[in-house]
């Protein structure tokens, strides 16, 4: 699997009413089986960021040479009414160009991806009537189905309990372990702490750097503005 | 009648033309489009157009008594109509209709008009004659409401010709109606029927309905029974009921079913007969109720033999020979 | 998959298939015309007697029109549903029904045939449909749900407006009469050259509509996730509304304005077989086929009149959907 290699790229949305907005240039590579978190305050432009790179949006200026992406909004943005099979299966659509349906083939692999996470005992019910942790598991099962060489998730961990949490983070770990690039944007910073490599967007900039120095206290002082020697969100510790 | 004001006539009839159209595009553009018309050609005429139809039906009978006092069309018959009546037909304006069907009329438009008189032939229903009190007021000229009974032209003839000062002629023409209306009254018993109306003819008249009062009067037996009023049924519903005559007012309809089997085969093995009726200038036995129908009780009356009583009717009814306005024929 | 379940998950299409070939028997052999079922049977064969011969003429026609308006009203109405994610889209939403109304109604205005009517109807709907589709497309924004439910609005809004216009034009004694039967609705009106012409645009429609299966799902996630998952979303989403847009044109031209169907059948489909388009949409349209049957044989079940089926769909359709939506909500 390929790396993501990023020159000059520019990030943002352009004015319509002078309400755009530009993400200073970045320059990376990120190779495969790296987590990034990414991570600043709120209106800083991680989601655009993501977009950006899963290709969803343009780039308004430089390059991004990347694998197939696969991108995960937040949870509780993806609402359907079938079963949680069919919905993790829908993640080979991209293979299913011009038949009419889905294949046997499918079906197995999403079974396969649920029971990888725990969540098998959920495929036959509706998708909409599952609660939040139970959801994001799903959607990271589908996640595997899609075997995307480069994830980007917004903010996976929102509104999850503890156990949830756990279990989306070990499932993360696995989709990197794979091979994958993932990176996932985040205000829980303890996630980040044990992340390969953090991306901190700032007003002041944007700085990739190893979790230990990008979420030093006066870092963490600057870009949030609070202080924090545990995680602003959770209150645990940051290392 | 019009002597030198042909020229003018002619004229007015392509820029009224055109006025109707935009008006009903405009579709608001009532007193926009009244006022276009009434700086028309019957300027010089202003004085003795003062008689207002407060409907289709009642156009017809003005027409038929008086046309030169008749203010405007109430709906501005079609081309083809027009052709088949004299030339100030074509010269007449739209003026909408008093009576709710149709496009209304602008009542201030009208009213600078000076209309001395206004004529609505039809239902003597109550309501109408509340409505026309109102008008009256409203209007300032005289509202007389005739009633529109078949068996009662000969009266509403004469009525008429009161109202119009048309006596002499009014009475000619209500001694004649009278003539031919006894006549259809005593007519031998005809065939049975089914009245086919519209384009694909699944319209029709029910036993005792408006539309077909001509053709039943004359003992011709309507086939459709069920409510005494216009309504939808289906082509199977006429096979069933097996008429020996398809009647019809529309050319297209006729031409389109002349080969079908569908309706033309009897379940006795025998070819249903199929008779268009003339529709113009107005239909024979139908569209719109009125004078008109006369044509048609004649000629039930004595197919063979009416044409002597259809020319001189058409005659005095329109204004033009019965050469050019057609015959009835048994589609083959 | 074993045998079993694969039974147990087509069994509801099969069911429904079932249904209605049962419905077409009982519709074909019924009506005014008394034929022995024996004689209909021979005359299926083409070795029956001519009025047998009759009646298949008479009745097959209206049961294709009724079965293919039926299907496509109700897939169309699936797929809108689906692809809005809004349970109150119907097959009306880009205004193609109020488009193909006004196509009809100006061709029956100009005095055409009913092929031309037809035709023009299918135009109609679809140039309204184009234009929906065309303003959502200038607008860019999103998924562009909103964007096209309000150009649909807007531009059938348009629609209904020149309608209230050629209504206000036409002449009140035959083409309004037309317009009013057209817009109300028939099966029966359709000879077989005319269902068969519609066919065509329903069977593509369907079919393009069946072939996007699970792809409707992606899409109804919304277009970043679809993009995400791989698939072309705009161009897709284009094409089912365009496929839907195709099926409703052609079943409006065909048989007049007969709502409600597309709102009922996915919601008894959906309580029946769930949320999934592969498997929503082939059942929505069997339901829609039935209903259309069931409301065809109650338009000619109470005397000769026919009662429009647009109002019957009203009539019947309505309350029924009150009843599943309180079924759903209550079963949720």
């Amino acid at each position: 699997m390929s790396g993501l290699l990023l020159e000059g790229l520019v990030a943002g949305r352009t004015a319509r009413g002078g309400k755009g907005f530009r993400l200073p240039p970045l320059d990376q590579r990120v190779a495969p089986g790296e987590v990034v978190a990414v991570i600043g305050p709120n209106g800083a432009g991680k989601t655009t960021l993501l977009k950006t790179l899963a290709g969803l949006l343009p780039p308004l200026a430089g390059s991004i040479e990347r694998p197939r992406a696969a991108w995960l909004p937040p949870p509780g943005a993806v609402a359907a009414g079938f079963s949680v099979l069919h919905l993790t299966a829908l993640g080979r659509s991209h293979l299913r160009r011009w038949s009419s349906g889905l294949a046997p083939a499918d079906l197995a692999a999403a079974r396969a991806a649920l029971d990888r996470l725990d969540v098998g005992h959920l495929a036959d019910r509706p998708f909409d009537r599952l609660s939040s942790g139970q959801q994001q598991l799903v959607l990271i099962a589908r996640l595997f189905v899609q075997d995307a060489p480069l994830c980007l998730l917004d903010e996976p961990l929102a509104l999850l309990d503890p156990a949830h949490a756990r279990a989306v983070e070990a499932a993360i770990r696995i989709l990197a372990g794979e091979g994958r690039i993932v990176i996932a944007s985040t205000h829980h910073l303890p996630f980040a702490a044990r992340a390969d490599r953090v991306l901190a967007l700032g007003p002041d900039g944007a700085e990739m750097d190893a979790p230990g120095r990008a979420l030093a206290p006066d870092r963490i002082r600057a870009l949030f503005g609070v202080e924090a020697d545990g995680c602003p969100c959770c209150g645990g510790p940051l290392s | 009648m019009h002597g030198g004001g042909t020229m003018r006539v002619i004229r007015s009839m392509g820029r009224h033309m055109t006025t109707t159209r935009r008006s009903a595009l405009i579709g608001l553009g009532g007193a926009l489009a009244l006022s276009a018309c009434s700086r028309g050609p019957s300027r010089d005429d202003a004085g003795r157009r003062d008689v207002v139809a407060a409907g289709s039906p009642a156009a017809l009978l003005v027409w038929a008594v008086a046309r030169e006092r008749l203010a405007g069309w109430p709906r501005r018959p079609g081309q083809a109509t027009l052709s088949a009546l004299p030339a100030p037909a074509a010269g007449l304006p739209e003026l909408g209709s008093l009576t709710g069907n149709g496009r209304q009329a602008n009542l201030e438009a009208l009213a600078a008009l000076r209309p001395r008189l206004i004529i609505d032939y039809g239902d003597t229903d109550p309501e109408y004659q509340a409505l026309a009190q109102r008008l009256k007021t409203r209007l300032g000229a005289d509202w007389r409401l005739i009633d529109g009974a078949l068996g009662r032209i000969p009266d509403a003839i004469r009525e008429a010709g009161d109202l119009l000062e048309a006596g002499r002629k009014a009475d000619a023409l209500a001694d004649q109606a009278a003539e031919v209306l006894e006549h259809w009254r005593r007519a031998p018993p005809g065939p049975s029927f089914y009245y086919a109306r519209g384009t694909d003819g699944l319209e029709t008249g029910f036993r005792g309905a408006l539309a077909t009062e001509v053709l039943e009067g004359a003992a011709w037996t309507n086939v459709a029974e069920g409510s005494r009023d216009i309504g939808r049924v289906t082509r199977e519903q006429v096979a069933a009921w097996d008429p020996e005559v398809l009647v019809t007012l529309d050319r297209g309809f006729a031409m389109a079913v002349r080969h079908d089997p569908v309706w033309r085969w009897r379940r006795n093995g025998e070819r249903r007969r199929l008779l268009l009726l003339p529709d113009l200038p107005f239909g024979w036995v139908d569209r719109p109720p009125s004078v008109n129908r006369l044509l048609g009780c004649a000629w039930l009356a004595d197919p063979e033999g009416s044409t002597m009583t259809l020319g001189a009717l058409s005659r005095r009814l329109y204004g033009m020979a019965l050469v050019e306005v057609g015959q009835p024929r048994w589609i083959l | 998959m074993d045998p079993v379940s694969r039974l147990k998950s087509t069994l509801p299409t099969l069911a429904a298939t079932l249904l209605v070939v049962a419905c077409v028997i009982a519709v074909l052999a019924t009506g005014p015309l008394a034929i022995p079922p024996a004689d209909l049977l021979s005359a299926a064969f083409g070795r029956g007697g001519p009025e047998a011969e009759l009646v298949l003429t008479l009745r097959g026609p209206r049961l294709l029109a009724a079965l293919t308006c039926g299907a496509a009203l109700g897939g169309a109405g699936a797929g809108f549903q689906i692809l809005f994610r809004n349970p109150l889209a119907a097959p009306d939403l880009l205004g193609v029904s109020s488009g193909a109304g006004l196509g009809a109604a100006l061709a029956l205005l100009l005095g055409a045939g009913t092929v031309l009517v037809q035709s023009a109807a299918f135009a109609g709907g679809l140039a309204i449909g184009g234009l929906a589709l065309g303003c959502a497309a200038l607008t860019r924004s999103g998924d562009g749900r909103l964007a096209l439910i309000l150009c649909g609005v807007v531009a059938g809004a348009l629609a209904s407006a020149g309608l209230g216009l050629v209504v206000i034009v036409a002449e009140p004694y035959s083409q309004l009469p037309a317009i009013t039967y057209w817009l109300l609705g028939s099966f029966t009106r359709a000879t077989l050259a005319e269902a068969l012409f519609a066919l065509g645009p329903i069977c593509l429609g369907g079919a393009v509509l069946l072939w996007l299966g699970f792809r409707l799902d992606v899409l109804s996630l919304g277009d970043e996730q679809a993009r995400s998952l791989g698939l072309p979303a705009r161009r897709l989403r284009l094409t089912a509304l365009a496929a839907a847009a195709l099926m409703t044109s052609a079943a409006v031209a065909l048989a007049g304005v007969v709502g409600w169907i597309g709102l009922l059948a996915p919601h008894a489909a959906r309580l029946i077989v769930g949320e999934r388009a592969g498997r929503l949409i082939p059942v929505s349209m069997a339901i829609g086929a039935l209903f259309a049957l069931v409301i065809d044989r109650l338009a000619t079940a109470f005397g000769p009149a026919e009662i429009p089926v647009g109002l019957l769909s009203a009539a019947v359709g309505a309350p029924a959907f009150l009843f599943l939506f309180v079924t759903a909500s209550r079963r949720s």
